[in-house]
């Protein structure tokens, strides 16, 4: 599956341009090559815009109240705060902190647990989840069928004007396929067009020595799945990826997540028990319990100084993009419902 | 929903002869007559997969076609499967699968019969079902949702039989067999790839049968 998109460069750090009605995703030169297979999906304006509407609709849940929004929003890094665990339709609690969705075309899995294969079929997951949306795709497809202002969004996008499982689910790829973060100052320090201060530099190195095997440069992650030795959560007993695999030495193991926006996107973890990086640090430097399936590049705890720590943490902070959380192109498509009532 | 109580399935007058036709139809039936135990047999969903149809002459393969085909036995309008086969072709040997591959399972969203609207794809991970059966049998209830295609939960199977050009293919899904192999009272519902549905997928292969 593994593609290479080839776009020509204009700028590094430009998210996308359109031209006739087509749209490219801009792939940072010194990124790896994307999972995603743009060729199956070519993005196009109109196919983004239709899944930018789609991702915002919470007509599309059982109680028409939780939109893909409500636990993806865009001033969080496209997850959500205040909650350690994501709420559904009729407030009910789900199992596990929304990932902070972005740069996902390079990620070949999905989920805390990696029980999707692929960014299409992703959506499907919350839509169905009895917590989440609680519907169904074809009752999604239904009320499409049955709404105006779809039928003509699908009519722009794909030439045809009927809702299909298929297009609903490409379309939302779309949209989020644009989501790519690439200019932080991380960034724009790799382009030589900036510098990190002494703190951030020696935080650099630190995290160089503890953190890039598993939330390797430039994505900040490896996206596999590792057990970073957190203690059972005893209510939600969640066994990670084992779950999918039934693989005992998946046991615990949760996906990587990207390091990229962390000051947007707390809470932390699978369940969201942290709400700082500060906790995250220190309990990468406490001992792990017994049984924990922990991963071997942290076995033993990491041994910083309190000023070692607040170095990382400045590191880490240079990995916000805020042009990224920004960007209007992401923000709920108010025109059209504007334009709608106006009609 | 509607339940359909059937005792035995009768298959009418749906071969004609297609010595002169171009088009190769292939017609699924439910079959149960291996009944040997006085149940009612009621049926919710009765759907599967089959897909990559070839044609072979003597072992030589003169046809292929590399598409899914979504059966629902519970719909008239989803028993067939018609290929298009040019007049002259010569053909002893049909095969075909049962169930969905790997390449598809990890192609993302597809349409038409693959759609994801035909609610045989799990949504709580990736993967479509490739053979779905909902009813009771008696006292027992059952819900199989067999499939899996990563390592060790593979479960397409290949179907092969023999046959004779000029005559249309029927195939008859022998459920009845299927529920007495597979022991409802030890198992009467899979939801999931594994062992379980390997073995069962094994199981429901043989329950297919050319009807002569």
């Amino acid at each position: 599956m593994r593609k290479s998109v080839f776009a020509v460069l204009i700028s590094a750090f430009l998210l996308a341009f359109h031209e006739g009605g087509e749209s490219t995703t801009y792939i940072p030169h010194d990124w790896p090559e994307t999972q995603y297979d743009f060729e199956n999906n070519p993005l196009t304006e109109e196919k983004i815009f239709l899944g930018r509407v789609l991702f915002y609709d919470p007509k599309l849940s059982r109680d028409e109240m939780i939109s893909c929004a409500s636990c993806h929003s865009p001033y969080n890094a496209f997850t959500h705060v205040d909650h350690a665990l994501s709420h559904g339709v009729f407030d009910s609690i789900g199992n596990r902190n929304s990932p902070a969705l972005m740069n996902l075309a390079w990620q070949a899995s999905f989920m805390w647990d990696g029980a999707i294969n692929h960014l299409d079929m992703q959506a499907l997951a919350p839509i169905s989840h009895p917590d989440e949306m609680a519907s169904s795709i074809s009752e999604v497809v239904d009320y499409l069928n049955q709404t105006d202002h779809y039928r003509s969004l699908y009519f722009q996008a794909f030439q045809d004007s009927a809702a299909t499982g298929e297009l609903t689910l490409k379309a939302l790829s779309q949209f989020m396929l644009t989501m790519v973060s690439s200019s932080s100052k991380y960034d724009q320090v790799k382009n030589n067009i900036a510098s990190f201060n002494l703190q951030e530099l020696a935080g650099y190195g630190l995290f160089k020595t503890h953190c890039n095997a598993c939330h390797q440069e430039p994505l900040f992650s490896t996206f596999k799945f590792a057990s970073n030795g957190l203690p059972v959560d005893t209510i939600l007993n969640d066994l990670g990826r084992f779950k999918i695999t039934n693989d005992s030495s998946h046991l615990y193991q949760f996906k990587i997540p990207s390091l990229r926006n962390l000051a947007y996107s707390f809470p932390y973890m699978h369940d969201g028990r942290f709400k700082s990086i500060t906790e995250i640090i220190n309990h990468y430097t406490t001992e792990k319990e017994a049984n924990l399936n922990v991963a071997p590049e942290l076995q033993k705890p990491m041994e910083l100084t309190a000023n070692e720590k607040i170095d990382l943490t400045a590191f880490l902070l240079t990995l916000t993009d805020s042009s990224f959380v920004f960007n209007k192109a992401f923000n709920y498509p108010r025109d059209l419902y504007l334009n709608l009532k106006k009609d | 929903m509607a339940r359909l109580i059937i005792v035995l399935f009768f298959m009418f007058e749906i071969c004609p002869t297609i010595a002169q036709s171009n088009r190769l139809p292939i017609t699924f039936v439910l079959g149960g007559n291996s009944m040997s135990i006085e149940n009612i047999l009621e049926i919710e969903t009765a759907k599967f997969y089959v897909g990559n149809f070839e044609l072979f002459n003597n072992a030589k393969l003169v046809f292929s076609e590399e598409k899914y085909h979504l059966i629902d036995l519970k719909s008239d309008q989803m028993l067939q499967v018609m290929l298009g086969l040019s007049k002259e072709l010569d053909y002893n040997r049909i095969e075909f699968t049962l169930g969905v591959d790997s390449t598809t399972n990890e192609n993302g969203a597809m349409g038409g019969d693959l759609d994801p609207t035909n609610g045989m794809y799990w949504t709580w991970q990736s993967g479509y079902v490739n053979l779905k059966l909902e009813g009771q049998l008696g006292k027992n209830e059952f819900e199989f949702h067999l499939g899996g295609f990563t390592n060790g939960n593979k479960c397409e199977q290949l179907l092969q039989f023999d046959c004779q050009k000029g005559a249309a293919i029927n195939i008859e899904f022998d459920l009845i067999n299927f529920l007495e192999k597979t022991d409802l009272e030890e198992t009467s519902q899979v939801m999931s790839p594994g062992s379980t549905a390997v073995e069962l997928m094994g199981i429901a292969k043989e329950s297919f049968h050319l009807v002569e």
